[in-house]
């Protein structure tokens, strides 16, 4: 401690100080931190003998994606070059830490500021720390599970990886934008990604606004107060949801078979005399699991607007009473805008889940039938013939770019809709 | 210097340490790995007479009760060698093409002769040298289904392909039709729509099922030489013989004997309910329908001859032994390979996973030829092609299944498969 005293406050550098750290841990000395300077100095030397043929290697594979056929994994190496990445990220805010403490110290010193104890600075540091460190293992695991598979993804889009050029015994080479230049620019590619585009988008408003004016509807007659037996009313809402949606689909699947399914078989045949194509016309596809996802998804919106609807004050209706609204203006001035103001993020979460709902596509019928001269099925949605794309024809490259489009598609999408909806903005904020 | 704490300073300052820091880094790159060294430790495969491995890994892809009869017959090659079997149980493909550039791949795989071109472009199996002798015991088309380009990639073990299930309960064993025409009066004669019996089923729309109709007076997928090898570029299935074949289908469904659309659930469903008599399937169908209708009450039959004695032919599918590209013991693999499809350990299989071994001596003896359970699919196995082993065909499924669509609702077989063909070619040409 008595050493501080030496330094000339007034003649402190700060700026020689975050010179210095350049070499992290050295601006620490200058600023008479010789633990700390240790410790960042010890950290970045065995970082440097540690890492250093790994970054080499890993970079060397992300650029490369190889050079020795049959020896080199294109793969292997295009995740140990994201693993790089990764490091140089981490290492990188370390770097950057280290020369802002640098500057930090420095500062408080020429300000004649008394600078903690070691162990105090510690104590501080875990103080403030606290927070961060219990997030760390959750934020590091989402890093791998979540990031770094998609992250592969991206990249993949950008090389030429096909049936015929697939590792390990090819090597994987960079083509840049060329995927995403055909799937606009070959025709066959362009018509089918359009046509499949189009019915995802209706597939998706369709199914999920119909799921969502259902559940409100009946949200609103089971709260009406003259409703008896509330529980077991909401009770049997809510069962196609206890169901797993997969046997649901299959079991709906051989419901709507055009020969033998009950459906054509006891209600359609007996009402109109003839049976409807409901597996083999895409029209009629479309609507039957258009019906099938509003059945499946309601349940989940009807049990949130209920919630919210009992939360709403009986006093607002009151309110309104006395002042002669109509039920229409109650729904249309209290109940609506309280029920969107709070689960307008869940809803939008809705139309994002139908927009990728690749089960009851793929279950009810797989993506069929088939469509004269179209590539892709009747029914199928972008993601279901991403499916197909990668597991029947092996067309990673282009599977993996349509999945970027899909990804940026609901980013965007939910981005702008989160930043409008009110829930999620922070306090303070509104 | 003044110390200033404005922010563009600041963002200068960030500027120049990343920068630094890239610098570094670019160095780095520029490095790259020693390849030399790598280079060399790959070329130890050369010997002649490589040392016995203390241990072969092998790669199953087999039903539990199959992997029991599979773990006793290693056992016996241990005994015999003393060379250990790792099994790795569920190997799939993608599993594979990971693990075994890695190094922890098996030595030793179990595939499905129509993955050989796909696992060949990946650089996954090694060729497999045999003399003439050798491959004269396998079953002549079970060897051509493993050959890619002229080079063998597996051994054979197991054969299979469609025949003709029968319920006893129904039909008579000398009433199995042996003729079009007959199988036509059977549908004629005891279909009746109205409470769901049908005399004859197959699941309509799948190509695989449908295809032994749609080729019963000639036609192809892929046009197959002299020595083998495909040609994606000539597909046969707008021919005149497939088309009049495919009139000829489309008009048992015109006619309503079969059903214009049917799902391979519904197909099984009803053939258990007893409500059909005869249905086309395949082996693994046939013991399920055991367990459920008893043994005795289930034959099978080859598929009826065209009404000129021609046999149709329907796809034969062949399972067996890869070895992998990575495998450092590819001799011994190779022997472990003959040592599971020889008569011997070929009878223990097929008496206890039942299914029809390659191995000519066991396939053609009367265990097997006369067997009450499969002997009808072995017959119908001499008249099978096997389904073409290039990549390619996996993309023919989906335009054939919807052309068959297109067909059953009433469309011109030709139209349809000229536009089925269109879009095969066009697919193929996408993925190059």
């Amino acid at each position: 401690m008595n050493k501080k005293h030496k330094i000339d406050e007034k003649q402190h550098n700060v700026n020689l100080a975050m010179i210095l750290s350049f070499i992290p841990g050295i601006g620490q000395y200058y600023n008479q931190r010789l633990i700390k300077g240790t410790i960042f100095f010890g950290l970045f030397v065995s970082f440097i003998f540690t890492f250093t043929r790994f970054l080499d290697y890993g970079y060397w594979g992300l650029v490369t994606l190889g050079t020795l056929t049959g020896i080199d994994d294109s793969r292997t190496l295009l995740i140990q070059g994201i693993l790089a990445i990764f490091l140089t990220v981490v290492a990188l805010g370390f770097y950057i830490v280290n020369i802002f403490d640098a500057r930090r110290d420095a500062n408080k010193i020429k300000n004649g500021e008394t600078i903690p104890s070691i162990r105090k600075a510690i104590y501080d540091w875990f103080d403030n720390a606290f927070p961060y460190l219990l997030i760390t293992p959750a934020f590091l695991l989402l890093s791998f599970v979540v990031l770094l598979p998609l992250i592969f993804m991206i990249f993949l889009a950008f090389t030429n990886y096909t049936r015929y050029n697939a590792p390990p015994g090819n090597l994987l080479e960079w083509i840049g934008f060329q995927n995403f230049i055909d799937i606009f620019n070959v025709p066959i590619w362009r018509d089918t990604f359009f046509s499949v585009l189009s019915w995802t988008v209706t597939w998706t408003f369709g199914a999920t606004t119909l799921q969502i004016a259902l559940a409100l509807f009946l949200a609103l007659i089971v709260n009406d107060s003259r409703v008896k037996f509330k529980r077991t009313i909401r009770t049997i809402f809510i069962l196609p949801w206890a169901v797993p949606a997969f046997v649901s689909i299959l079991i709906f699947a051989a419901l709507f078979d055009d020969n033998f399914g009950a459906i054509n078989r006891d209600i359609v045949i007996p009402l109109l005399g003839t049976g409807l194509p409901w597996m083999t016309d895409p029209f009629w596809t479309k609507t039957a699991i258009i019906m099938i996802q509003t059945w499946l998804g309601f349940p989940f919106v009807f049990a949130l607007f209920t919630g919210v609807l009992q939360s709403i004050p009986n006093d607002w209706y009151e309110a309104a009473d006395v002042d002669g609204g109509t039920a229409f203006q109650k729904f249309r001035k209290i109940t609506l805008p309280h029920i969107l103001f709070v689960t307008s993020p869940l809803l939008i979460m809705q139309y994002a889940a139908n927009f990728n709902n690749f089960n009851i596509i793929y279950l009810f019928n797989e993506g069929g039938p088939g469509v004269r001269g179209q590539n892709a099925g009747g029914t199928d949605i972008l993601i279901s013939w991403v499916y197909k794309l990668t597991f029947e024809n092996n067309m990673y490259s282009i599977a993996a770019v349509i999945s970027v489009i899909l990804g940026l598609t609901i980013a965007t999408f939910a981005f702008f809709q989160f930043r409008r909806s009110r829930t999620f903005k922070e306090e303070g904020e509104i | 210097m003044l110390m200033i704490n404005g922010g563009n300073k600041m963002k200068k300052m960030t500027r120049i340490i990343s920068m630094i820091f890239l610098a570094i880094l670019l160095l780095l790159v520029a490095c790259g790995p020693d390849r030399s060294e790598r280079n060399n430790s790959t070329t130890n495969n050369s010997d002649e007479n490589p040392e016995k491995p203390k241990e072969l890994i092998i790669g199953l892809a087999h039903e539990p009760h199959q992997v029991e009869v599979l773990e006793n017959i290693f056992d016996s090659f241990t005994e015999e060698t003393g060379i250990k079997v790792k099994t790795i149980k569920d190997m799939e493909t993608e599993k594979l093409s990971l693990d075994a550039p890695a190094g922890n791949g098996p030595d030793l795989f179990f595939s499905f002769h129509d993955r050989t071109g796909d696992l060949l472009s990946q650089g996954l199996v090694a060729p497999i040298e045999l003399t003439e002798d050798i491959k004269a015991d396998y079953v002549e088309e079970s060897i051509n289904a493993m050959t890619y380009g002229q080079q063998l990639y597996a051994i054979p073990q197991v054969i299979e392909a469609s025949g003709l299930i029968y319920n006893k309960e129904l039909i008579n064993d000398d009433e199995v039709p042996t003729t079009l025409v007959e199988l036509e009066e059977i549908g004629r004669e005891r279909t009746d729509k109205e409470n769901d019996e049908f005399g004859f089923l197959l699941e309509v729309r799948n190509a695989y099922f449908a295809y032994p109709f749609m080729t019963s007076e000639g036609g192809y997928i892929f046009n197959q030489s002299e020595d083998g090898d495909y040609d994606v570029n000539d597909i046969g299935l707008a021919n005149e013989e497939t088309v009049s074949s495919l009139k000829r289908y489309q008009g048992w469904m015109e006619e309503g004997f079969l059903p214009r659309e049917i799902g391979d659930g519904t197909v099984n469903g009803l053939f258990e309910e007893g409500k059909v008599d005869l249905i086309v399937h395949l082996p693994r169908q046939l013991l399920r329908f055991h367990d459920v209708m008893g043994e005795e009450n289930v034959g099978v039959a080859p598929l009826p001859k065209t009404d000129d004695g021609k046999p149709l032919q329907n796809f034969m599918g062949v399972k067996g032994w890869y070895i992998s590209a990575y495998s450092e013991n590819k001799k011994w693999a190779t022997e472990l390979a003959l040592y599971l499809t020889n008569p011997e350990t070929s009878k223990k299989y097929f008496e206890e996973a039942r299914e029809i071994p390659a191995n000519t001596e066991m396939y053609e003896s009367d265990l097997v030829q006369k067997d009450e359970l499969l002997g009808g699919f072995a017959e119908q196995l001499k008249y099978a092609v096997p389904m073409p082993n290039v990549p390619e065909m996996t993309t023919t499924w989906d335009p054939m299944k919807n052309a068959l669509q297109y067909i059953s609702e009433g469309d011109d077989p030709k139209e349809v498969m000229e536009e089925a063909i269109d879009i095969i070619t066009e697919q193929i040409q996408l993925q190059k």
